[in-house]
Parts: structure tokens; C-alpha cells; sequence
């Protein structure tokens, strides 16, 4: 048979099939099957212990007070101990935990975990408005139009550091700025500034609107028409330093020069945070360019993830001897914010809801990722017990219905070792986990686990480990020559991971978790030499774009990796599936690789870099 | 205008019953023909030979599904164009990159099976997937949606889109195969 009938009779399929696939509402899960599913979990573990080493999850049917949810939006629905502001600061003034600082400035987690769950657009440094190509570089934003086999700059915008957001006719710029005192250099106030500007004539951009808000840029987000901004700063309150005018500890916003004053019920206390630090949120509709919303959200927050129309962040105290396992306040984002509830991770694995970490054998929880699908939300973590010098740890699967009325939990076998999963991707029915272990032997390997979402929520560490990191010295993330972590890319059921040098991309086939296989050497048949290369973009039609170093030599004849001996290349390679190879299909020289970005325009595409002025067409 | 109403105006042969057609279905019809042919003028004459078609067809049709009926003539007629204007190198859109994905599914040689097999097989194994499976199957291989529009209406990122009809390609050989067809 002919491609072209199979498509043909396709066109013939059943109208009632296609009609209902089409206008497809969402299926919720029928959770009363969980109670089938706990009664037979014996059965279940009996029968897939003979295939691979999996468990049954580990507490089915949680009990709902694990999740509290919540329909209330303000102070009440997010801390029991505390109502307002004022009460927050009252407490600290006599209880002020200065040993919790280093939490706070990223000390055992710290930072921002943005996760692109669904449909949610982060931040670049090149964007396309206008059929016009917007990237942010070392002369500030340029904006160049696409002619003949290269590109024009059109006009220049004197903002340095943005991160770049398009929709319709608007550029969204967002930045971080510092503002000295006049008196004292040194006390300085963060901002985040958005500038968004109307580019329907590119030639001459209209700025339409400005605003800023205090704290330092935690990161940004585009969802359904909305720019998400989040920033950060906190303030001690402890009798010493205890600012005298309370507003000094609530985040400034303003719109095109004037303030914005957030009202009480815009301030929201998340549990008993052990200082004064806020996450502001502010909300930008940049179709009606109009700050929509605004809200200061304190908390001892560690991590932070977003994803299309939610906001989780994670939370974890320590009173300068224990530490409490993760909370996660989950908020519902759209035109508004509204608190959806706290999942208490303690509670869902049956732990202490703090530990002395190490003390021997206390259990502590790190969540690494959260996602969702339509039906669920997921949460990945690592369950450590402490023993030794480096313990033992287990792979944690979470789901909790969308609901918030039902959740539950699977581990993995225990792992020797300090494990650190350094990367998680998620598919509609399964999450694929790396992960690393060093052990007693002080070397690194890396594995595959899978979780696995289907009726019985579990866990699966294959049989007989691939070991994905035999001996190598350095691996590359994406977008970045120097990291520690893989990535892997799905090809239809092979997955690449990639690697340093050209001839360490291994291809692996991971349709059966339960089996994974490496399906054979892949090389970009380069020459024989030592490259650095990572991946840059993945095309639709299942090209791949990457980046490669090329040593030069230097004046010694030896070559040398530092940066003006170098030659940066973009090149787009071709996967094979049946015969598992990578094949440079085309190469071009682009003048380097930082803040390196590809974008399409006008169906061509073009390059961005820090060393050239304008972009570079190259396909 | 609901379905049921309109189709009562083609079996009154009341001529507004094209322009509720058009008011209703256009854009649909329309979106389908440009997936195909990804050439305006072309896409356009295809819709309007689909309301011909329909004004033809009923009665003594009585579709249950308008929607999909129309998008069913639209598709053909699409396709049809597609296969002229590839034997004249012009034309490019998605059903190019569709014919390639279904190469997956079949060894490319002509083969004798009757197509009303084919097609109930083809019905039973779309009915077998995951409700989420079925729309992403339906939206590229019926409505030939670019991947990555798929991607954004379903809230899913493309490379799992790209996952995903992977499998389901590999899924319908094997139930092709299992059902005894010559593909």
C-alpha cells in the first residue's frame, strides 16, 4: 500500500470518530478505581517483580488531609499562623532566624525552577514581531528585518540584559536594574524593569508602557497572553535592623513612572516563614497593556515553577537545626491569581515533617521537578536516608489530581550512592528521569528511571542499569558548553543523549522502560578531533541544530579551547532511525556562542549571536 | 444556526442554507484546504466546490456529523488537488510531511485489498486509543494540523507531540498487519 491511499482511506474513517476526537472534552480519571487498584497492589507487585525491579506505590490512597484545598484567595488560606503582614513582622522582631539567610541567598536549593510544563513561553534573547527579528546583545535590543541572504538592522533600542517576549505587534523587554543611592553607592535597590513597546512600524518603535517592580529578577513568563514577571528581596526584621516604615518591606511596583501601592489583601504569608522575603508577581496583559495583577507572596520559597495557567512554589524552613521537607503552594494563574492549595510532601510520603539531615537515618525529601498533564500534577524528588557518607536514596514519583482531592506516591528500589537527577522529561503517559550516582568508588555514573502514569502509579529503575556515563570527563546541556548534565531528545522511540566530543551521542531505544537498549553509536562525522559541541534547536521536521566548538592553534602550534581560537559553527545535522546516524547536512560560521539563539522568519532561519550584529541566515 | 436546522434547509432546497454553511463551517473547511495545499487560491476553490458538493449531496444525504461530513469533503477535495499539483511541482503543506510520517505504516508497494477493510480496520483502531491518542491521530492524519499547532491546542510540547505519532504509526502497521491487510 501507498502512503497516499493510507491517507486517502484515513479521509473515510467513521464521522462520529472524528467528531469526537475533535471536540474532545477532558476525561477525568474515575479515582474511585484507586480503591481497586490498593486491594490488588499485591497482585500487581507480584507479577512485575519478575519482570524488572519496580514497587507498588508507596501509600495508595493518601489520606486527603495531605492536600488542602483552597478557594480562598488572600492571607487566611495560605498560613494558619499568620493573618497579615504586621503579625509576620511582630513575630520576627522577637524571632528573627539569621541562620536561615543562607537558605534564602540559595544555600541548600535557593534560586529559581522554572519548568516549561505546557504551553507556557519563557524568555529569550531573540524573538521574531513584525516578520522582524529582535535580539538582545552587547549593542542592546537590535531589530533587523530579514533581506536578501542576510538580514538589516533597522533601528536599535538602548536596553541592555533583556530577556525578549513577543505577541502580535508587542515586544516585551524585561531587565534588571540596579538604582544607587545618591548618598552611599553601595545601597542600591534591584529592580526589574518591562518595557513593552508597539512595533507595528519596526522602523519606529513605540514604547506604550514601562513598568518596574523591586527585587531581583527571578524570571518571567508568557501564558495565555498574560507576561508573568517574578522578582525577589527580603528585608531582616529582627530587633537590630527592623526597618521602622512597614513598607519597606513590601515590593514597590510602578507604571509608567507612578506607583502602584499594594493593598493588604495583595500580601499573602505562605506558612511560618522564618524571615521577610517576598516574591512579587506581577501580571502584564500586553494585548491591553495593563498591569493586571499584582501580588507579594512571603514565604521561605525555595524553588519556584510555572507552567501554563499555574504557579507552584516550593517551600523549606531551617531553624538553623532542621530542616522541614518541601511544601508546594499551588496558585491558578490566568488574568488573576488564585490560591488552589498546599500539598505537603511529608504528608504524601508518610515522613517527618522536619529532620535533622544528618542525623543517622532521618529521611529527607528534595523535589526536583513539578508538572502537570490534564489530569494530574506530577512531582519528582529524590527520598534520601542518611547513613554513612553518602546514604541511600530512592526515586519519588508524586500525582495529585487537578482537583486537589487525591493524591498519591511511588518509590523506586534504593540507590547507593549521593543521587542527583539531573534532568526529567516529560510524556503523556510517562516521565523519563536521569540521574546520577557517585559512590563509595568517587565516580559517576548516570542511569535511566521511568514514571510510569497509567493505573498503578510506579516507579521503574530498568534491570541491569545502562550506565550512560562510562568514563566521560565532561557532557553538555543544552544550550551551554559548560555544565555537568545530559540531555536527551526523543526521535520517535530513540532517545540521543548528548555529549562532549561528537563521538560519545549515544543513541538508546526507550519504548520499554523496563528494558532500555542502546541502539548503537551515533557520530556527527566530523574530523578526528576533539570537539565541544551541544545542542542548539530541534526542527519540526526532526533536523537538529547544533553548536560546535573548534579548537584553533595557537602561537605553540597546540590547540587551544580558549575563546579567540575558536570557531563557533552552527551545524544542522539529519537523524537516520534505521541506521542510528547523526549526518551534518549543512555548516555555517557564526561569530560565537553566547547567548546563541536560532529563530524562524519568514520560513527561513537565522542565527544570533554576541559576536555579529545582525543575524545570519542560515537555512 | 444548529446542525439539524441547517441540514433542514438544504431538504428544503432553501439557497441560505449554503450561506449558514459558509457562516458556520468556513473557517474549518477553510483551515483544513490551506493544511493541504498551503496555497490561498487553491484552498478557496476547494472550499467552494465543498459547498457544491454539499448542496448536491443533500438529500438524500442526511449527515449525523456536519462537521466532520464537510471536513471529509473538504479533505478529498484537497487531496485531489494536492496529487494534480505534485504532478506539476507545485504545492508544498502539510500533507507532504503527513505522506512521509504514513510511509511508517506501509511498504510503498500498490496492494489489492478492498478498502472498506481497510477502513473498518483503520475505525477500530482509532476507536482502541487513549481519548488523547484519538485527537492527536484525527487532528494530523485527518485534519493534517501542523504539529506544532497541535502542540499548542493540545498544551503539549512538540517533541511529544512527535512522540506520540510515533508510536501510533508503529500501533496502526502492527493492527494493519494483525488484520491480515496488504499494506
Amino acid at each position: 500500500m501507498k502512503s497516499e491511499k493510507l491517507l486517502e482511506l484515513i479521509g473515510k474513517m467513521d464521522d462520529g470518530l472524528v467528531e469526537e476526537a475533535l471536540c474532545r472534552p477532558v476525561t477525568q480519571r474515575p479515582w474511585a478505581r484507586w480503591a481497586v487498584v490498593a486491594a490488588s497492589a499485591a497482585a500487581v507487585v507480584l507479577l512485575v517483580l519478575v519482570a524488572g525491579r519496580v514497587f507498588s506505590p508507596a501509600s495508595p490512597g493518601v489520606p486527603i488531609t495531605a492536600v488542602s484545598g483552597g478557594d480562598i484567595a488572600g492571607i487566611s488560606g495560605t498560613s494558619e499562623t499568620y493573618q497579615s503582614l504586621d503579625q509576620l513582622l511582630s513575630h520576627l522582631s522577637r524571632h528573627d532566624n539569621h541562620s536561615a539567610d543562607s537558605l534564602s541567598e540559595g544555600g541548600s536549593k535557593g534560586g529559581l525552577s522554572g519548568i516549561d510544563g505546557s504551553g507556557c513561553v519563557e524568555g529569550s534573547n531573540a524573538v521574531v514581531v513584525n516578520g522582524h527579528i529582535c535580539h538582545s546583545g552587547d549593542e542592546g535590543i537590535v531589530i533587523s528585518r530579514p533581506e536578501g541572504d542576510g538580514a538589516a538592522k533597522v533601528c536599535t533600542l538602548e536596553i541592555f540584559g533583556a530577556r525578549l517576549f513577543a505577541l502580535g505587534d508587542r515586544l516585551a523587554a524585561v531587565c534588571q536594574t540596579d538604582i544607587s543611592s545618591p548618598d552611599d553607592p553601595l545601597d542600591y535597590q534591584l529592580n526589574v524593569h518591562i518595557y513593552v513597546y508597539d512595533l507595528s512600524r519596526p522602523e519606529e518603535p513605540q514604547l506604550v508602557m514601562l513598568t518596574s517592580q523591586s527585587g531581583s529578577y527571578q524570571g518571567a513568563f508568557l501564558s495565555s497572553g498574560m507576561l508573568w514577571i517574578l522578582s525577589s528581596d527580603g528585608e531582616c526584621a529582627c530587633g537590630y535592623s527592623r526597618l521602622e516604615d512597614k513598607s519597606g518591606y513590601i515590593p514597590t511596583v510602578t507604571v509608567d513612572g507612578q506607583p502602584v501601592p499594594l493593598t493588604d489583601e495583595q500580601l499573602h504569608i505562605l506558612g511560618e516563614p522564618t524571615m521577610v522575603r517576598y516574591l512579587a508577581v506581577c501580571g502584564i496583559s500586553l494585548d491591553g497593556t495593563v498591569l493586571e495583577e499584582t501580588q507579594a507572596l512571603y514565604g521561605d520559597i525555595s524553588n519556584v515553577f510555572f507552567g501554563d495557567g499555574y504557579l507552584a512554589l516550593e517551600t523549606s524552613t531551617f531553624d538553623g537545626r532542621r530542616v522541614s521537607q518541601p511544601d508546594v503552594y499551588l496558585f491558578d494563574i490566568g488574568g488573576t491569581i488564585s490560591y488552589k492549595g498546599k500539598i505537603s510532601t511529608a504528608a504524601i510520603l508518610d515522613i517527618p515533617s522536619a529532620v535533622n539531615p544528618s542525623a543517622e537515618s532521618a529521611q529527607s525529601f528534595e523535589l526536583v521537578s513539578f508538572s502537570t498533564d490534564e489530569e494530574r500534577y506530577r512531582m519528582t524528588g529524590t527520598l534520601h536516608t542518611h547513613s554513612g557518607d553518602f546514604g541511600s536514596t530512592r526515586i519519588a514519583a508524586i500525582e495529585i489530581s487537578r482537583g486537589l482531592d487525591c493524591c498519591s506516591a511511588a518509590l523506586s528500589e534504593t540507590i547507593s550512592g549521593a543521587v542527583t537527577i539531573t534532568e526529567t522529561v516529560d510524556e503523556p503517559n510517562r516521565q523519563i528521569i536521569c540521574y546520577s550516582t557517585f559512590g563509595d568508588d568517587f565516580t559517576m555514573s548516570g542511569h535511566f528511571a521511568f514514571a510510569l502514569y497509567d493505573d498503578n502509579l510506579s516507579v521503574v529503575t530498568p534491570a541491569g542499569n545502562i550506565n550512560h556515563m562510562d568514563g566521560i570527563d565532561m557532557i553538555f546541556s543544552y544550550g551551554s558548553p559548560y555544565g555537568q548534565f545530559s540531555t536527551i531528545v526523543p526521535m520517535g522511540e530513540v532517545y540521543l543523549r548528548f555529549e562532549g566530543s561528537p563521538d560519545r551521542i549515544q543513541a538508546y531505544d526507550l519504548s520499554d522502560p523496563l528494558h532500555p537498549a542502546p541502539v548503537g553509536g551515533v557520530s556527527l562525522a566530523l574530523e578526528d578531533i576533539q570537539r565541544f559541541c551541544y545542542l542548539s534547536h530541534i526542527y519540526e521536521d526532526g533536523r537538529i541544530g547544533f553548536i560546535v566548538l573548534t579548537p584553533g592553534l595557537d602561537e605553540e602550534g597546540e590547540y587551544n579551547y580558549r575563546q579567540r581560537y575558536l570557531t563557533c559553527e552552527y551545524v544542522v545535522c539529519e537523524y537516520d532511525p534505521d541506521t542510528c546516524r547523526l549526518s551534518p547536512i549543512s555548516r555555517f560560521t557564526v561569530g560565537g556562542y553566547q547567548e546563541l539563539a536560532v529563530v524562524e522568519c519568514g520560513g527561513r532561519m537565522y542565527c544570533v549571536t554576541d559576536g555579529a550584529d545582525v543575524p545570519v541566515l542560515i537555512d | 444556526m444548529d446542525d439539524n436546522s441547517i441540514i433542514e434547509l438544504y431538504w428544503q432546497r432553501d439557497q441560505t442554507a449554503v450561506e449558514h454553511t459558509s457562516e458556520k463551517y468556513g473557517s474549518y473547511c477553510g483551515r483544513i484546504a490551506m493544511n493541504i495545499l498551503d496555497d490561498a487560491r487553491d484552498a478557496e476553490e476547494c472550499v467552494n466546490d465543498t459547498w457544491l458538493r454539499t448542496w448536491e449531496s443533500i438529500p438524500p444525504q442526511r449527515p449525523d456529523c456536519l462537521r466532520a461530513w464537510l471536513g471529509r469533503i473538504t479533505r478529498n477535495l484537497s487531496l485531489n488537488r494536492f496529487a494534480a499539483n505534485r504532478t506539476t511541482k507545485r504545492g508544498s503543506g502539510q500533507a507532504v510531511l503527513a505522506l512521509h510520517e504514513l510511509e511508517d505504516c506501509v511498504s510503498g508497494q500498490e496492494s489489492s485489498d478492498d478498502e472498506r477493510i481497510v477502513v473498518q480496520a483503520i475505525d477500530e483502531f482509532v476507536r482502541k486509543l487513549r481519548p488523547r491518542e484519538r485527537q492527536l491521530f484525527v487532528l494530523r492524519y485527518w485534519q493534517l494540523e501542523p504539529v506544532a499547532g497541535i502542540a499548542a491546542r493540545c498544551a503539549m510540547s512538540v517533541s511529544n507531540v512527535t512522540t506520540v505519532l510515533y508510536r501510533l504509526r508503529k500501533q496502526l502497521r502492527t493492527h494493519l498487519e494483525q488484520k491480515g491487510i496488504d499494506i
